[in-house]
């Protein structure tokens, strides 16, 4: 079989060629280079299906470019209609289905003006007045609610559909009137994981006459990187990181993952920036050239390609993990020195394919010997690498001498897996989240709410604090309120609120305050804030880490200020506080005033 | 205009020494001492004066009685020896003694203290008491006199006006008052919808349970019933009757008060929008004046390219640069033309005499006639007005561009040398707070910001500017106001075209 595999998939990267950026094309550069299209399964389809078919309405297919929509209205059709050629010929296909006219509006970017009012009539009317015409469409959110917005002054009546709209893409779960499945709310991750397989069980299928599967002298860049990608513990992390984007609402399209994945496995630092074969790759290499220039540690963030990809998805959010560069002295101590005493630890742990054990030690001599501004750049580059290897590789703790080594210190949130095990499994699970977490949470809170150091065993309530002038400043002098979180009170606490979408894989976390039975004030709590509160839990101070993540605190907080203030009884009362600097824990003054008399309270 | 010159000169003749074109044109006077906090405070004092008579936004009030407190004033921000008293080791008596002999030796004006010690449990709450009323106070960090500190504007109770310190009479003073804020009453005053603004002004200030604790703390501190307010005082000038930008000033103003947010919040908005408008109405004035279109259009529209920090300099950092200049110029460009054009429609007139009156009936200006010759220097007394004219805009009214916007958080020198308009979070969070309900598409955001203020920002407005710029550097501005709203919290973007700014507060 001739390998042409490596020529689709080079098809998806990211270089100027970028041929596979819709459905059609990619079909048939398949079929000319004889080989499958890729295509994943991630269960979204059977769920649309399935809901359509058991009760039929009108659905709106959204999302970003390149996430897929029209694919899965292809499907669709496909599936009910049973006929592959009328979905290219016609304009707007059709089908019969139960007794409704289904249409199906591959894109309404496309459509006609004048048509575009027809539609959004027909899905007026299919929601609202019963009609048996159903409309199918895919759009993208932004550009169908524009276009709405356009056509009010007209019709008048659209502000109703605009709103339902606007509601089905805040709330996905939503599923009366009519079914909205907006891809952007999906989970990445989980196509990440499918895409990644789906694409190593077709190299495997077209690629295997490359010479380096049976010679190991040969060294095959793009082969050594499909060798470590399917190492189990290797795709774990990967998911993992491509989970943190998604958990910091940070969606990758469908289309950004295969070139994240293309680039991955072809790419290096040259001049082409892309293989499209194991010989043009194993000729490169031929020369003596830098290994790690081609390895998907350096490749998944985009350091073989120019500036303006490392700005954009997918790079852009997966560098801002700062994989490689996230270190502590005793990691860093472990790559330069651990050869000294633990050689074969050493070389268990950082040996790769990539990696040239002997022009790094010689860089590591000259850097330790001399402070040229040369040999210090040289030996950073080799340090990101290898601790991009150590993160990659990650398979349970290192353990060096009497020091551990944990992946959490090589990446930028380090309670991403916290998160994700202690925090949204459960939820998903419905299971309840820990206490312990609750209460770091609120010793983060209560930190940015008092503008103090209040100790662990200082924050046994959140307090409602706020500086006497103003609910914004970052200091506080005055105790409005306290909510109990510890104890088993009936209508106040602190709830970390779970939302699914359609996509069970995708949610969306809410910290809420309840206060006297009502919800009061609600936080996203991405993993940025979740990372942000540990971290100010742990002692370090809130500007250190995010200047924009403290102000969405404090507006939090003033958001509860504001409803304390309008709902409790006013009183000639200032609560004012200060912290025991030793104990971290806060001590009251009281002042009353009443019938001009002033007193102590 | 004038035919104001009438009324400024029956009212502030005495007062004013140069020649009047600016006060004619605008407004007499803003200084540059006068920041954003100070306008807010000396507006809130009229406020607080003529809501107590109810007379708010009475436009056709010309006269205000200001509340002075001295007293109050005498024991918060003029008795640095209270915490000595209150911590030596002497018998309660006699700290009692002592506070009342220390403030009664401050000031030559017939008070005295005895009712503090009946009023307070302790020496200790005493001075608990005074600490968190300093604590509450504005410019306790500045080194401006004890007479120009100010309690926080918690309501129409807590406020006073800035009073020089001379022992026995601390007669106002307008140092810091320059009267800013009284021409921002004013504007509000003749705007369309001042009543509305009265009502929800009155809810705040006047009948708010949000904040009467500071009232009640600060009357026990009070025994002086009857010499808080000063004598009646003249408003300032503010020359036109009506205008567009008091109407959007005040149209603002009611945005912010409906908006669901804690009462003392509201302040730190009020005075950056307050600030700006002062700034706006200014500038548009002189362009209405000047005429000099930066449109393609031609429309006489002022514009600010606004930057949202950019890593370096480019194209918007450069336009908002020039422009930046353009505008601070803008109002000598103005009394410029005007004053050529009033200066050649007198030149015809040949009677000394004559011009003589003109001049001073007006414009103020006086000539020094002891020159024996029948013909006047025309030449030299245009030059004479005009520098004075310039001199006195220079010191002030350009001047002002750059102090208000840089305490509404528009303009700045951060990573440059030279002024630029820059919007910082601030701002942001006020532009949010006063432009959005609930929420609104961010393109309709940046359209808004444009329509309303002339803030540029992304390239479908830069390119409405007579000088071309850089497109794709007006993309990536608005981009970074994009993800600036994004990371602190008030923009949500789903997918790539669905994005919404959104106001966390929502209205009342």
């Amino acid at each position: 079989m001739k390998s042409n595999f490596f020529k689709l998939l080079a098809a998806y990267a990211p270089t100027s060629q970028n041929k596979a950026s819709y459905d059609e094309h990619v079909s048939k550069y398949a079929q000319r280079l004889g080989v499958d299209e890729i295509n994943i399964d991630n269960g979204l389809f059977q769920k649309l299906h399935d809901a359509f078919t058991s009760e039929p309405k009108p659905i709106i297919i959204s999302g970003s470019a390149g996430d897929g929509k029209t694919y899965l209205l292809r499907k669709l059709f496909e599936s009910l209609s049973g006929d592959r050629t009328k979905w290219s010929k016609d304009y707007i296909p059709e089908v019969s289905f139960n007794g409704f006219e289904v249409k199906f509006i591959k894109d309404f970017t496309e459509i006609g003006k004048s048509d575009k009012v027809i539609i959004l009539e027909g899905l007026y009317k299919s929601i609202y007045e019963e009609s048996k015409e159903l409309y199918i469409i895919a759009a993208n959110d932004g550009i169908l609610t524009d276009t709405l917005r356009e056509y009010l002054v007209e019709h008048e009546h659209f502000t109703q559909l605009l709103t339902v709209i606007e509601k089905h893409i805040d709330d996905p779960s939503l599923e009366n009137d009519l079914l909205l499945l907006d891809l952007s709310q999906t989970s990445s991750a989980k196509n990440f994981e499918l895409l990644l397989n789906e694409i190593l069980l077709q190299v495997d299928r077209y690629e295997s006459t490359c010479p380096s599967l049976t010679d190991s002298e040969v060294f095959c860049p793009i082969h050594s990187n499909i060798r470590l990608l399917k190492k189990e513990h290797i795709q774990t992390q990967l998911i993992s990181i491509v989970r943190s984007c998604d958990l910091n609402y940070n969606h990758i399209t469908l289309r950004k993952l295969f070139m994240l994945i293309a680039n991955m496995i072809l790419g290096y630092k040259g001049e082409k920036r892309i293989f499209n074969s194991c010989e043009t790759a194993i000729a490169y290499f031929n020369e003596p050239r830098t290994k790690s220039d081609a390895s998907f540690y350096n490749n998944i963030f985009a350091d073989n390609l120019s500036k303006s990809y490392r700005e954009k998805s997918p790079f852009k959010e997966l560098r801002e993990l700062r994989i490689g560069y996230e270190t502590t002295n005793n990691i860093d101590n472990f790559i330069l020195f651990g050869d000294i005493q633990t050689a074969e630890l050493h070389k268990e742990e950082l040996e790769n394919p990539f990696f040239d054990f002997k022009a790094f030690n010689r860089v590591k001599e000259s850097y330790l010997e001399e402070s040229e501004e040369e040999t210090s750049l040289e030996i950073q580059k080799n340090l990101v690498f290898l601790r991009r290897h150590l993160f990659f590789n990650y398979d349970g703790p290192i353990n060096w001498e009497n020091i551990t080594i944990d992946c959490k210190d090589l990446i930028a949130y380090a309670h991403a897996g916290k998160f994700y095990e202690d925090v949204i499994s459960p939820l998903k699970d419905n299971k309840k989240v820990s206490k312990h977490i609750i209460k770091e949470l609120a010793l983060g809170l209560n930190r940015i709410f008092l503008g103090e150091l209040l100790s662990k065993d200082g924050s046994d309530r959140l307090y409602i604090a706020t500086s006497l002038t103003g609910t914004m400043s970052k200091l506080s002098s005055e105790i409005l309120s306290s909510i109990a979180f510890n104890d088993k009170h009936i209508n106040q606490g602190i709830h970390l609120r779970l939302l699914n979408g359609f996509d069970k894989e995708y949610c969306k976390l809410n910290l809420e305050i309840e206060f006297s039975g009502d919800v009061i004030a609600r936080l996203e709590l991405d993993l940025h804030m979740f990372e942000f509160l540990e971290r100010i839990a742990d002692g370090i101070l809130p500007t250190s880490f995010s200047v924009e993540y403290y102000e969405r605190v404090l507006t939090f907080k003033s958001q509860i200020v504001n409803y304390v203030l309008k709902n409790q009884e006013q009183e000639a009362v200032f609560n004012l506080f200060t912290l025991d600097d030793n104990k971290g824990i806060l001590e009251f003054d009281e002042i009353q005033v009443e019938n001009d008399y002033v007193r102590e309270g | 205009m004038l035919e104001k010159a009438k009324i400024l000169k029956e009212r502030y003749g005495s007062n004013i020494s140069t020649p009047f074109l600016q006060e004619l044109m605008w407004f007499h006077r803003i200084k540059t001492d006068q920041d954003k906090e100070l306008l807010t405070l000396e507006f809130l004092n009229v406020c607080a004066s003529q809501a107590s008579e109810d007379n708010l936004f009475n436009k056709d009030i010309k006269a205000v009685k200001y509340r002075k407190d001295m007293q109050v004033r005498n024991i918060i921000y003029n008795f640095p020896e209270l915490e000595s008293i209150a911590r030596s080791k002497e018998e309660e008596s006699v700290k009692w003694k002592n506070i009342e002999s220390a403030l009664l030796n401050k000031l030559e004006l017939p008070y005295t203290y005895e009712y503090l010690q009946k009023r307070f449990e302790s020496v200790e709450v005493f001075y608990n008491s005074v600490s968190l009323l300093r604590k509450a106070s504005l410019g306790m960090n500045t080194s401006r006199r004890w007479t120009s500190k100010f309690l926080f504007p918690f309501s129409f109770e807590t406020m006073f006006i800035d009073v020089d310190n001379r022992k026995d009479t601390f007669s106002m003073d307008r140092r810091f008052f320059s009267r800013g804020g009284e021409v921002l009453y004013m504007m509000i005053s003749r705007a369309k919808n001042a009543e509305i603004l009265q009502g929800l002004m009155l809810e705040i200030f006047k009948n708010s349970t949000q904040n009467k604790r500071w009232d009640s703390l600060l009357s026990t501190l009070r025994d002086d019933k009857h010499h808080i307010y000063s004598n009646d005082t003249q408003l300032g000038f503010l020359s036109a009757d009506s205008h567009s930008v008091y109407d959007e000033l005040v149209d603002d103003l009611i945005s912010l008060l409906k908006s669901d947010i804690p009462h003392n919040d509201l302040f730190e908005h009020f005075s950056s929008i307050a600030s700006f408008y002062m700034v706006h109405f200014i500038l548009t004035v002189a362009l209405e004046n000047t005429k000099l279109s930066l449109l393609k259009s031609g429309e006489e529209k002022i514009v600010y390219p606004v930057e949202l920090l950019a890593p370096r300099s480019d194209h918007v950092r450069r336009s908002s640069r020039q422009i930046y200049k353009i505008n601070e110029d803008l109002p000598l460009e103005a009394l410029k033309k005007v004053f050529d054009g009033y200066m050649s429609s007198i030149e015809e007139i040949t009677d000394k005499e004559k011009l003589i009156e003109r001049l001073d009936k007006e414009l103020n200006y006086v000539i020094d006639d002891d020159n024996e010759s029948e013909e006047l220097n025309l030449v030299q007394i245009k030059k004479d007005i005009w520098d004075q004219i310039a001199k006195k805009a220079k010191g002030d009214l350009l001047a002002i561009h750059r102090i208000l916007l840089k305490g509404t958080g528009l303009a700045s020198v951060k990573k440059t040398n030279s002024y630029r308009y820059l919007a910082n979070d601030e701002w942001l969070k006020t532009l949010v707070l006063i432009n959005i309900e609930s929420r609104m598409p961010f393109h309709d955001f940046v359209d808004i910001l444009y329509d309303k203020y002339g803030f540029i920002i992304g390239s479908k407005h830069s390119t409405l500017l007579l000088e071309t710029y850089s497109d794709n550097d007006y993309n990536k501005n608005e981009n970074r106001l994009f993800e600036r709203l994004r990371a602190l919290g008030l923009l949500e973007s789903k997918s790539d075209g669905y994005a919404y700014v959104i106001n966390r507060y929502g209205r009342k």
